[in-house]
């Protein structure tokens, strides 16, 4: 393989979208569009992400990148393989704790973070509003306006239809009392950990070509009404491996019968815990 | 009734031209709260020009609109940032579209429709939003057992009250209605219009009224101004206009409106 | 039987890698340079894809890739966000390109003359066609008497210049493009994005989806009326004007098409009515595109030019979008990677919804 800058990208390439970056964290929780290069893992496979870290890491950060919440899920894998082939040295591992930076696909650690630690989001679609006004000329004038009338009419009808927000993942918030922002597809229950974090939480869309941001100890307040308050779904049952009853759960298939089980999805999370 | 001194609509010189061609002409007037003024005229005397210019949809060439805000009075129009107007135009101010699906969202229920002023206002009770549209709903004489159904389902004339009940719910000081019962059938027409002078005397709203049908003004309006080519060629008491037109313009309209 | 947490992700990879590789080892030595020259459209459209001009790169890329072409442009694609650029070229003289094609279908002369040069055009589509060549056909060619000198023609006089002279035309910009404007590869374009920064989202556009959106509007979603003024493929030099010589010089040579189409006249009165332009350009030969790209082009310009714009072909936002197919491939193909905790919260949604209000519609407390 042919020799590459550190962490892939040149240098200057690091610097334009450390400066977007700077732009996401003084404006929380709104998209900064950046000039996204081509990366040679798929647009759609979490490319902003992959940027957003190798823009930021350096010789002495100890990287995490976890997908469905398990380090070795395959694209999980094939990220951190990358960073060890193209920023020979930083060290790799498992442990949320020992973790400088955590790069993640749809969910958040359960175990929680602290201010040291940074949060990278791999993001496929950054516009919260796309379902419901696809045309970003228009979402862009409704940010401007902070009217989000789209999003509480659905809330509203989605009530009226069936007696609750039947939003599972990519539940919309407000940041900072101000924007409203994707929090990429985790699921609803993980919504409440991004609240008041003391990590840095940085998100990446490398196909939109957007970057944002939640600064540590930001408001991150899930959209709902005052009389049908926020309520995530929990699983049904324990984890049967580890026995945790709070974490979120995978359900596994067993057999033909349908006979299933409830697992950690946070498999590091799940191993600590067993070990209890 | 007290008749409040301050004007919620004062225009100037107000002139306006697409490209070359001038639309509206050298137009000037006032409106006060509880005035019902119509604008007639033919389809292309500007009169749908003039009440977007009003409303801040397009900007005058040159002269002035002032227009009334609920915390600073009259403003003028022009000087106002693009959020503030916009926030006016959902709350403080109303437009009622010719045609309602140009204004209502077709994929949200009636409910949601109704009240969507409200959450812009900042209600965030879902208890007390749908009892405010089931109020509305009922208030523009829709069936309320409809309130969860989506618009699609709806005639003309329900659609256009429905547009009306979303419009008025924000209890708007200033109203433009563009030929709010065109298209709808004779007999679904008056009873529109009576339900919106209603309405609109209830809350003692300052309103134009633009359409090219002078019995529609006759019903509503108790002001008259008649627009040609862009200019306003005659104005005055409602019945005055209509039972004996000045301007030989107006008496041609006036007197080519099949008699009943 | 219990669960065991699923590993060996990493494994998995691994062996799925092996298999590719050894399908590819089997390669004889010379195939990538067989395939630059014998699949040498196949590699043109990887390089104008890919926005790169390097023929060995582009045919190393499709061997890599078995043969997918949309592969190879996102591996090209991936090697050229490596490269460090230092200079931009001169804007390229196409007026003075060594011309192989050169054809007009507004008008039947044109001056430099009508070329028709290598093209299957005018062939019949069986399997074998140019082995064994018509005999009918040699002996029509030997008794023509006027013959076009197969000798290209250079400073050849552009055809839309003519009229733009004669004021039949809309001049064509003369302006250089801005730093904004200059590279969407460096500054991506917002909306609504400039016609600099539109011709280039389709140079690199995919083939088919430009086609497909051309092709509507030749059947009334968005019909502007095209006429191929030019269709010229040939080489061009490529100049340079580096600061420290202060002048300029030719580093070399590429292959491009370019075509020139005139469209619908417009304008607000018989005066000033003047026909309007779509313009296509693509790297090495690829007539389809070109053309594709120029039809694309006009549609494109429909708001700019006071049309109506109701036809997808016409809606900037939704054509540029969707037309770069390494974004398009990489999104759809992405549903392939795990979903599960997206899915699982999903299900218990609507796991929830049905336990609530079992078997009727949901009841609110409505006093009527």
């Amino acid at each position: 393989m042919m020799p590459y800058n550190f962490a892939y990208l040149d240098e200057n390439s690091k610097r334009a979208i450390r400066r977007s970056l700077l732009k996401a964290v003084a404006i929380p929780g709104h998209q900064i569009a950046f000039a996204s290069r081509e990366m040679p893992l798929p647009y759609g496979w979490g490319t902003g992400g992959i940027q957003v870290t190798a823009a930021i890491i350096g010789k002495d950060d100890i990287l995490k990148v976890i997908d469905q919440g398990a380090d070795d899920t395959t694209n999980a894998v094939s990220i951190r393989h990358f960073f060890q082939s193209v920023a020979g040295g930083i060290a790799t591992t498992t442990d949320t704790q020992q973790a400088s930076i955590i790069q993640t696909r749809h969910r958040i650690p359960e175990t929680a973070l602290r201010a040291d630690q940074i949060i990278v989001y791999q993001v496929p679609m950054p516009e919260p509003l796309f379902k419901l006004e696809p045309r970003r000329t228009e979402t862009r004038i409704l940010h401007a306006m902070a009217d989000y009338s789209l999003m509480y009419l659905q809330l509203y009808d989605h009530i009226t239809r069936y007696g609750r927000v039947a939003i599972g993942y990519d539940y919309p918030v407000m940041v900072h009392d101000r924007y409203l922002m994707s929090p990429s597809p985790i699921p609803a229950f993980d919504v409440p950990k991004m609240h008041m974090n003391p990590a840095l939480q940085l998100f990446g869309a490398g196909r939109e070509k957007r970057l944002y941001a939640v600064p540590p100890y930001t408001r991150v307040v899930p959209l709902a009404f005052e009389d049908y308050p926020f309520t995530p779904l929990q699983a049904q049952a324990p984890c049967a491996l580890c026995g945790s009853t709070s974490s979120y759960k995978d359900e596994i298939i067993l057999d033909d019968s349908g006979k299933r089980q409830f697992v950690c999805s946070d498999t590091d999370y799940c191993g600590k815990t067993s070990c209890k | 009734m007290q008749v409040n001194t301050q004007p919620a609509l004062m225009v100037r010189d107000l002139h306006f031209q697409y490209g070359k061609q001038p639309v509206v002409r050298n137009v000037s007037m006032e409106l006060y709260p509880g005035e019902i003024l119509a604008i007639v005229g033919e389809s292309g005397s500007g009169k749908s020009t003039l009440l977007n210019l009003l409303y801040g949809s397009l900007s005058p060439t040159q002269g002035a609109i002032q227009a009334s805000t609920p915390d600073l009075g009259l403003r003028p129009v022009s000087a106002l940032s693009r959020q503030t107007l916009r926030h006016l135009q959902r709350t403080a101010w109303g437009f009622v579209c010719q045609n309602p699906r140009d204004a209502l969202r077709m994929e949200i229920s009636a409910g949601g429709n109704i009240v969507e002023r409200r959450m812009l206002m900042g209600l965030r009770h879902y208890g007390q939003l749908r009892e405010e549209a089931l109020y509305w709903l009922q208030k523009v004489e829709i069936d309320p057992t409809r309130l969860d159904d989506l618009p699609e389902t709806f005639s003309g004339g329900m659609l256009q009250r429905l547009q009306i009940a979303r419009t008025l719910i924000s209890q708007p000081a200033l109203l433009y209605l563009d030929e709010p019962t065109s298209g709808l059938d004779v007999s679904v027409q008056a009873a529109l219009l009576d339900l919106l002078r209603k309405l609109v005397i209830a809350e003692n709203m300052a309103v134009v009224l633009v359409t090219h049908d002078l019995a529609v003004a006759r019903l509503l309006a108790q002001r008259i101004a008649v627009m040609r080519q862009g200019e306003i060629i005659e104005e005055g008491l409602a019945d005055q206009v209509l039972d004996d037109p000045q301007h030989p313009y107006t008496q041609l309209l006036v007197s080519s409106v099949l008699p009943a | 039987m219990s669960y065991v947490a699923a590993k060996g992700g990493a494994q998995a990879i691994h062996a799925a890698h092996q298999m590719v590789a050894e399908r590819n080892a089997a390669n004889p030595d010379d195939l990538q340079a067989q395939i630059a020259r014998h699949l040498h459209l196949s590699i043109d459209r990887i390089m104008a894809e890919a926005s790169l001009y390097d023929r060995d790169i582009a045919a190393k890329a499709l061997l890599q890739a078995q043969g997918d072409s949309i592969e190879a442009v996102f591996i090209v694609r991936a090697y050229r966000a490596t490269l460090s650029r230092f200079l931009d070229s001169l804007p390229l003289n196409l007026g003075q390109a060594h011309l192989q094609r050169h054809i007009s279908a507004a008008f039947k002369d044109v001056p430099g003359g009508q070329q028709l040069g290598a093209t299957y055009d005018y062939s019949h589509r069986l399997l074998g066609y140019f082995q064994n060549l018509p005999a009918q056909e040699e002996a029509e060619a030997a008794s023509a008497t006027s013959g076009i000198p197969p000798k290209a023609t250079l400073n050849k006089t552009s055809v839309m210049e003519l009229l733009e002279t004669e004021g039949l035309i809309e001049k064509s910009s003369t302006e250089p493009a801005d730093a904004e404007n200059r590279d969407i590869t460096q500054i991506p374009p917002g909306f609504p994005a400039s016609r600099a920064q539109r011709l280039q989202t389709l140079a690199r556009a995919d083939e088919g989806f430009v086609l497909g959106m051309a092709y509507s509007t030749q059947r009334g979603y968005g019909q502007n009326h095209p006429f191929i003024a030019e269709l010229s493929h040939g080489s061009v030099n490529v100049e340079i004007c580096p600061p420290e010589l202060g002048f300029s010089l030719c580093i070399g040579s590429i292959e491009m098409t370019e075509c020139q189409m005139i469209n619908q006249f417009q304008g607000d009165s018989p005066d000033t009515a003047t026909f309007t332009r779509g313009y296509g350009l693509v790297f090495g030969h690829n007539e389809r595109k070109a053309l594709a790209m120029a039809l694309l082009d006009r549609a494109l310009r429909a708001q700019e030019l006071g049309e109506k714009v109701d036809a997808p072909a016409q809606d900037e936002e939704f054509v540029l979008s969707h037309c770069d197919n390494v974004e398009a491939t990489g999104f759809v193909e992405h549903l392939k990677l795990p979903h599960h905790v997206d899915f699982q919260s999903e299900i218990s949604t609507l796991r929830a919804l049905r336990a609530q209000s079992p078997g009727t519609t949901v009841k609110h407390d409505d006093a009527l």
